[in-house]
């Protein structure tokens, strides 16, 4: 099977078992919904500038992606289909399966996020074409740099609990440039404006995939 | 190496000391709020420099890892991320006490949150966490293995950290927007210092990573000698 | 970096040039910058609200001096101590200074004088002019007062000699431990062969 098939097939079989079991998607909406009520709570009704609407909602994102997406390498490992998939497929498919997977999965986080935030907090998004473009690259950032973190997390003793320590810090470029842009969405702004951080959420998206797909089959393989 | 050592060490810090001498008996521009703080430029900004070269370095044996695994480049490899850090965590001081005394002199203000001070500070966490997945894995082959790994990939985001996006906000440091190059506001006369600090704290890292690369092979040297004499003692 | 043409009489007022590019040519434009110096610029140096001139292309202090930043020179702006907007704006590119500037003379001599120190009498171009103002500001307290003092020659020296010291100790510690060492691994090698 080509590389496009086999990653497509660990997309299915990880989406198939999402769906049975809806684990991680559950608690990532628990946390993101959550979360969301605890700022709600703390803010009061106050009137915030977009800019900390924009920081509060990455900042949202980012700390479920670094509690919700550990697992994704831990369950094979503890349910021992790894060696299973190390057998079908290549490294390469099976990293960009799992990087779809984990894009999918962050891309409904980031759309529930954003939309609780507009009902919640009552955040008036102006433009919603530039809100969409961000949210999609910024969530195939995030995945970028997470889906390898977690497979090295999947081999340290304490596993998933460690990705935070290890994602936080590499995601400030990433960071800087989605609430800027996420900013400029909610003020309005032209897309000329907000095209440099777009332009770096994708730099850095291409960045961290390419590294991740050299890298990954030294994590992988034994 | 053993034989030329003490000289290389004794040539070494005389010229970081030179170095020191220089800086405080050069006259240098007197500008407002620095005045002679600006003697810093010296220290501060080599350090930074140093930082780099230790994080490149440390990259580099990572790959090494990778390419051809052994005790050899992981030693050498975290051993230059240890030394990078010491680097960069004087740069930070130097760098604080050098705005607390300048632009924030008389207010409370430590952490001006100036966006080079904090990307700065993330790399440096970024390599703490090189150091804490360090500690995570037991196995030796696989720990170096694994490590490599992060360093390579956390070294693929430094120079967006430290040199594409400071370059993109505004801050105090030169560079960034709005403020001419480091090459425009430098005195050319402080190139003449400023020049040989670099060389000469680049060389101290040099030794300090060498020192603690040799500790790194006695203490395993150690290790293998008296597992080797209880060996012996039992037979 | 010498002042070949300069007219003693020209006084020197740090005033970033209004229509330089930016970044431009840092040697040609500073020959403008002293020719295109008379008194009637100062009411443009005054100005601080002119946020129109953006890249003043020799404003050589605000790279590392920000004068917008925290300017204690500003008797009139007081809060831009405490203004954390301030601290990231070096866009106001005026310098502050020039409005209280009193202007020095132009030193010809830019010869490296190793043994001047603190030298008041010589400028560079790099120079803005604080020796004859008062540089106010919030009272600091006791010992910052006194690091504070010699135009912070001291706060400079103890940080660097400090961090000197503590590497030279660190340097020959670990070199001590190095040698313990070396003679432990050596003494337990050649032991261990001795009792073959």
């Amino acid at each position: 099977m080509s590389v496009v098939r086999e990653a497509l097939v660990v997309l299915s079989k990880d989406l198939r078992l999402e769906w049975r079991t809806r684990a991680a998607i559950s608690a990532l909406i628990l946390f993101v919904l959550s979360t969301v009520f605890l700022i709600v709570y703390s803010v009061a009704g106050e009137d915030l500038q977009p800019r900390t609407d924009a920081a509060m909602l990455w900042v949202v994102v980012v700390f479920s992606a670094a509690i919700g997406m550990g697992r994704s390498f831990v369950t094979e490992e503890e349910q021992q289909t790894a060696t299973l998939l190390r057998l079908h497929a290549s490294p390469g498919a099976v990293y960009t399966g799992k990087l779809l997977f984990n894009f999918l999965l962050l891309v409904t986080v980031s759309v529930l996020a954003v939309a609780s935030f507009v009902f919640l907090l009552n955040v008036d998004v102006a433009s919603g074409g530039l809100m969409i473009a961000t949210v999609v690259l910024g969530a195939l950032a995030l995945a970028g740099a997470t889906t390898l973190l977690s497979a090295i997390v999947s081999k340290t003793r304490a596993g998933a609990a460690v990705l935070p320590i290890l994602l936080l810090p590499l995601l400030l470029p990433l960071l800087g440039a989605a609430v800027l842009a996420t900013t400029a969405a909610i003020d309005g702004s032209a897309w000329s404006e907000a095209s440099d951080h777009l332009v770096t959420l994708a730099a850095f998206a291409g960045v961290t995939i390419a590294a991740s797909l050299l890298l990954f089959d030294q994590v992988w393989n034994d | 190496m053993n034989r030329s050592y003490p000289y290389l060490r004794t040539a070494i810090l005389m010229w970081v000391t030179a170095v020191i001498v220089g800086a405080f008996l050069l006259r240098i521009p007197k500008m407002s709020i620095l005045e002679h703080t600006a003697r810093n430029l010296y220290f501060h900004v080599p350090m930074w420099f140093t930082m780099m070269a230790g994080m490149a370095l440390s990259a580099f044996h990572a790959v090494g890892v990778l390419a051809r695994p052994g005790r050899e480049h992981d030693l050498r490899s975290a051993t230059a991320a240890q030394t990078a850090m010491l680097f960069g965590v004087l740069g930070m001081v130097t760098g604080i006490v050098w705005a607390r005394v300048t632009w924030y002199q008389g207010t409370d203000i430590w952490w001006n949150f100036d966006p080079r001070q904090t990307f700065a500070a993330m790399s440096l966490l970024v390599y703490a966490a090189y150091f804490v997945l360090r500690s995570q894995i037991d196995d030796i082959e696989q720990r170096a293995r694994i490590c490599a790994v992060y360093n390579v990939f956390a070294f693929t985001t430094v120079p967006f950290l430290l040199y594409i996006l400071p370059r993109q906000v505004t801050s105090l440091h030169p560079g960034a927007e709005g403020n001419p190059a480091f090459s425009d506001i430098t005195d050319p006369r402080m190139r003449l210092v400023f020049y040989p600090a670099v060389i000469g704290f680049i060389a101290l890292f040099w030794l300090l990573y060498n020192q603690r690369v040799r500790l790194g092979r006695l203490l395993a040297a150690a290790d293998r000698t008296s597992s080797e004499h209880d060996r012996s003692l039992a037979s | 970096m010498t002042m070949a043409s300069s007219n003693p009489d020209v006084r020197i007022v740090w005033h970033p040039v209004v229509d330089a590019e930016p970044g431009g040519d840092a040697s040609a434009t500073q020959g403008a910058a002293v020719a295109g110096n008379p008194p009637a610029n100062q009411a443009a140096t005054i100005d601080q609200a002119a946020t129109i001139d953006q890249a003043a292309a020799i404003d050589q202090d605000a790279a590392i001096d920000p004068n917008a930043a925290i300017d204690h020179d500003a008797a009139i702006d007081q809060d831009a101590a405490i203004d954390p907007n301030a601290v990231i704006d070096p866009n106001a590119a005026i310098d502050q200074n020039a409005a209280i500037d009193q202007a020095a003379a132009i030193d010809q001599d830019a010869a490296i004088d190793p043994n001047a120190v603190r030298d008041s009498t010589a400028v560079t171009p790099y120079d803005s002019v604080w020796a004859q103002t008062g540089v106010p500001g919030q009272q600091s307290t006791g010992i910052e007062r006194q690091l504070l003092k010699e135009d912070k020659l001291y706060t400079v020296l103890a940080v660097v000699l400090i961090i000197w010291f503590g590497i030279v100790l660190f340097i020959l510690r670990t070199d001590r431990k190095l040698q313990r060492l070396e003679r432990r691994v050596d003494n337990r090698s050649t032991s261990s062969s001795r009792d073959d």
